[in-house]
């Protein structure tokens, strides 16, 4: 059960990328992804190549893990895949029945599984070397300017954490529901589509009246420490940048400086 | 009715670069009308034990044996398993979801696929024979106290009329009056109806007083397996596990060493006041 759900898996170790300020990770994930959608040709996706095999590398993170977290999205690219190959208009290069492969359907095909491959490959290494927690210290930072629009920044980013580190706990709890009520027969894999809608009955009521004890609980135990939202509020681990973080905002320039030229001058 | 464990082990993720040996060559037989305690400190694999008795686990290693036909095999019926060694869990808010606690007693014999007069005349029976008055039976369960949720709880997997009854921590988290009634029912319950109980749980002094055989786990491994007496005359291999005997065998340990010619295997309160009084008499 828990083995199926690695979105926003955090993977333990300690390379320069995980030690990196989540704010230089978050703008390098966003500046990667720029500099991959402005690549239009060889040189363009080499640059993101290079970038991202350097980036895997320094990551430390087996490439297993990466690749797991491209099966969810494999039937995406398939069908993207499948629809520019045919769908595209132009030079016919090989038909089969009434489906015609064309010379720029097969080169938008590429660039799309590249781009959709390289983008997925990007945001998960982010997410695999930066901690949950992490991820909304560094969002709420980079968004906290539109503080002065009124935006409730500090709130949503609280709700972001809170709902990322009850994922853990859910399943946890959904597990254990699972086991109990299969313990007294019940089946969650059988019978038609209406069988196994009421099949989960027994597990989403117990699951919601946990979740919402859990909620009311977490309310009254932030309010008993006094929280009342994001005004003064001070951090524990503030987050502050070091020479590696400046090092990698430098990276970063150079990557979308580099994207730019390569788009304006090839 | 026979269960077995054969050289049963389990590795919990096996394939992580953090592999658990949550079980390691388990051999275990559960004989019939047996009143068996189970105890062990956190994390010594009771749980995964348990689970591995009725099916929600099978072993990486060995085979459990269900009156000689292993429980992983592909004739094995995991429903009619299950409603055979009956489960239930420490946590009664995990399995309570109908309307009613009669509704949710009927959950069971449900799935058992049995005619509605037979599910009627089990949950009355199972109700009845937990001690859950017939007031409350229309109520909702979650309106419950936390005792009388855990005996709904039990009711609704001995609805099933299991051959062997599990109960993972029954009393974990009620006051000594309720955690008193319920082990005194589940003691009614083995009397009255000679069904085989395993009873997980941390109070040595419950485990004292009630069953039969103590199994002791550390670190997947099953270190004794006896009775109460013999169990608790380790006393120093216990607390090296992280666990105890009774308080009252402390104290005859502890007036034998003053010089009073008390036996030291003694394990409940009645029995130590006997003792002592024998050997205070001139």
């Amino acid at each position: 059960m828990k083995e199926r759900i690695t979105l926003g898996q955090y993977y333990q170790a300690d390379s320069v990328l995980h030690r990196m300020d989540p704010r230089v990770k978050l703008t390098g994930t966003i500046i990667y992804i720029a500099a991959l959608f402005m690549a239009g040709n060889v040189w363009g996706y080499l640059l993101a190549t290079v970038f991202l095999v350097t980036v895997i590398v320094l990551s430390e993170v087996p490439v297993k893990f990466m690749l797991r977290g491209m099966k969810s999205i494999a039937l995406l690219i398939a069908i993207t895949v499948f629809f520019n190959l045919f769908m595209t208009p132009g030079e016919v290069l090989y038909s089969v029945w009434k489906l015609k492969i064309t010379r720029e359907g097969l080169y938008i095909a590429v660039t799309m599984a590249i781009r959709l491959v390289y983008l997925i490959m990007g945001s998960n290494i982010m997410t695999l070397t930066t901690t949950p927690n992490g991820l909304t210290d560094g969002l709420e930072s980079l968004l906290s300017p539109l503080k002065v629009l009124h935006a409730p920044v500090h709130e949503v980013a609280m709700m972001m954490s809170i709902a990322l580190r009850f994922i853990p706990i859910l399943m946890d709890e959904t597990d254990k529901i699972m086991k109990a009520q299969m313990a007294r027969g019940a089946c969650f894999d059988e019978g038609n589509l209406i069988e196994r809608a009421k099949s989960l009955v027994p597990l989403l009521v117990p699951l919601f009246v946990s979740a919402f004890r859990r909620a009311g609980d977490l309310a009254l135990a932030m309010e008993a420490r006094c929280y009342r939202g994001g005004e003064h509020r001070t951090k524990m681990k503030p987050l502050h940048y070091e020479l590696r973080d400046y090092v990698g905002y430098a990276v970063l320039v150079i990557l979308i400086t580099a994207a730019i030229l390569i788009r304006v001058l090839c | 009715m026979s269960l077995e464990f054969k050289d049963v082990s389990y590795i919990y993720d096996a394939d992580s670069n953090i592999p658990v040996n949550a079980l390691k060559d388990i051999n275990l037989e559960i004989k019939e009308g047996v009143f068996y305690a189970l105890i062990g400190h956190t994390g010594s694999g009771k749980s995964t034990l348990v689970q591995h008795m009725n099916g929600l686990m099978s072993p990486t290693r060995g085979e459990v044996l269900y009156n000689g036909v292993p429980v992983r095999d592909k004739d094995m019926n995991l429903r009619e398993l299950r409603s055979k060694v009956g489960l239930v869990f420490q946590y009664p808010e995990h399995q309570l979801f109908e309307v009613s606690v009669y509704d949710d007693v009927c959950f069971g014999p449900k799935n058992m696929k049995l005619p509605p007069e037979e599910i009627k005349k089990r949950a009355e029976d199972a109700l009845r024979l937990t001690g859950v008055d017939e007031s409350l039976w229309k109520l909702s369960p979650f309106e419950l106290s936390g005792g009388q949720k855990r005996r709904v709880a039990i009711a609704g997997v001995l609805a099933m009329q299991p051959e062997i009854l599990i109960l993972d921590e029954p009393t974990a988290g009620l006051d000594p009056g309720g955690r008193d009634e319920i082990l005194k029912q589940i003691k009614l319950l083995h009397e009255s109806r000679r069904i085989t109980i395993v009873l997980v749980s941390h109070s040595m002094e419950d485990v004292a007083r009630f069953v039969d055989r103590i199994i002791v786990m550390n670190k997947g491994c099953i270190e004794y397996n006896d009775t109460p007496a013999n169990v608790f005359r380790h006393v120093e291999e216990l607390e090296e596990m992280g666990l105890s005997a009774p308080m009252v065998t402390y104290v005859m340990r502890k007036l034998r060493s003053l010089g009073l010619p008390v036996k030291d295997d003694v394990i409940t309160v009645s029995e130590a006041a006997d003792e002592i009084e024998q050997a205070l008499r001139p």
